[in-house]
C-alpha cells in the first residue's frame, strides 16, 4: 500500500471527534501507522497508555515536528492555534474535518476553517460527527451550498453512547462490537458501516 | 422536508454563505526554527504509470516499502547523472 497520511483537524476547534476517529483508523487499520499528536495532555484517550511506543510523537506547540516522514501517519492536530497546521496540512495526502453539529456556530467556523485548509490542500474530508439526526442531513445540504466545496466528501458518524467507550474505557466501537455480541449487533447496524465507508474511501484496510 | 427544516435550512444556508468569504487564520503563534541537524524525508515525487506497470514494480521490490524503493531509484539516477 502507498503510504498513507492524513490530518484531522478542524481549526482551533475543540471536541468534534479528532481523537476518536484517528485512534479508531490508528487501532483498526491492518497497517501501521505513526500517531502524531500536537496535545497529548488534551486528547480525549490517554494516548501514551494505548498507542505503541515507537508509534506516538508528540511535538507540543512551538516545537519541531522533529520526525522521519515515511511511511503511514496520523496526524491527530489542533484544538491550540499551531503555525505548523498548514505545513502538516500541505504534506498529507487527505485532510479529514471533524464537526460535532450543536449550533450554527460550529457550522460556521468550519466553513472558515476549510476555506483556509482547502487553499494548501484540496483532497478534504468531512465527517459529520456525534450529531443529532434530525441535523445531520441539514449540516450537509448547508455545507454543499458552498460551490467551493462541491468536491468535498461527506460522511457521517453517528452519535452513539459507545463512543464514550472510547474515551472511558481506551474500546473503539471495533474493539466494543468483538467483546459482545448485543453490541455488535448493534453496531453493525450504523455506526460500524459508518467508520467502514469512511476507511473504504481512505483506501485503509481493516 | 417540515417548514421548519426548511426555514432552519435557510438559515444555515445564509450562514455558510457569509462564512464563505472569510478564512481563518490558522498560524497565529509563530515557531522560531531550529536549524534541523538532517535534512528529513517530507518532500514527495509524484509520477503517474499505468497499473500493469505498478503492479511489474510492486511485485519485484519484495519486502521493501514502495517509498524505499522508489527513493532508491532516484538516488541511482542522481548518482548516475551528477
Amino acid at each position: 500500500m502507498t503510504d498513507k497520511t492524513i490530518l484531522i483537524n478542524n481549526g482551533n476547534l475543540g471536541r468534534q471527534g479528532k481523537t476518536t476517529i484517528a485512534y479508531t483508523i490508528y487501532k483498526t487499520a491492518i497497517e501501521s501507522f505513526k500517531y502524531v499528536t500536537n496535545d497529548i495532555e488534551n486528547a480525549s484517550i490517554k494516548l501514551a497508555d494505548h498507542v505503541k511506543n515507537g508509534d506516538l510523537f508528540h511535538f507540543p506547540v512551538g516545537t519541531d515536528i522533529d520526525m522521519d516522514f515515511d511511511g503511514h501517519i496520523i496526524f491527530d492536530f489542533g484544538g491550540k492555534p499551531d503555525d505548523r497546521l498548514l505545513e502538516v496540512a500541505d504534506f498529507v495526502d487527505v485532510i479529514i474535518v471533524p464537526i460535532r453539529y450543536e449550533s450554527d456556530s460550529e457550522l460556521e467556523i468550519t466553513v472558515r476553517n476549510i476555506n483556509t485548509l482547502i487553499e494548501v490542500n484540496p483532497n478534504i474530508v468531512v465527517v459529520i460527527n456525534n450529531t443529532d439526526p434530525a441535523d445531520i442531513k441539514l449540516v450537509t445540504a448547508a455545507l454543499k451550498f458552498n460551490p467551493a466545496f462541491k468536491n468535498i466528501k461527506i460522511f457521517v458518524i453517528n452519535h452513539s453512547k459507545y463512543v464514550r467507550r472510547l474515551a472511558n474505557d481506551n474500546n473503539t466501537v471495533f474493539e466494543v462490537a468483538s467483546l459482545n455480541k448485543a453490541d455488535a449487533t448493534r453496531l453493525n447496524k450504523t455506526i460500524i458501516p459508518q467508520f467502514k465507508d469512511l476507511f473504504r474511501h481512505l483506501e485503509i484496510n481493516i | 422536508m417540515s417548514t421548519m427544516s426548511e426555514a432552519k435550512l435557510k438559515k444555515m444556508q445564509a450562514k455558510v454563505a457569509e462564512a464563505s468569504h472569510e478564512k481563518t487564520d490558522l498560524t497565529p503563534v509563530k515557531t522560531l526554527k531550529k536549524e534541523t541537524a538532517q535534512e528529513k524525508r517530507n518532500v514527495k515525487i509524484l509520477c503517474n504509470v499505468r497499473p500493469s506497470e505498478k503492479k511489474a514494480f510492486i511485485d519485484l521490490i519484495g519486502r521493501k516499502t514502495e517509498s524505499d524503493a522508489v527513493r532508491e531509484l532516484v538516488l541511482a539516477f542522481i548518482e548516475t547523472n551528477k
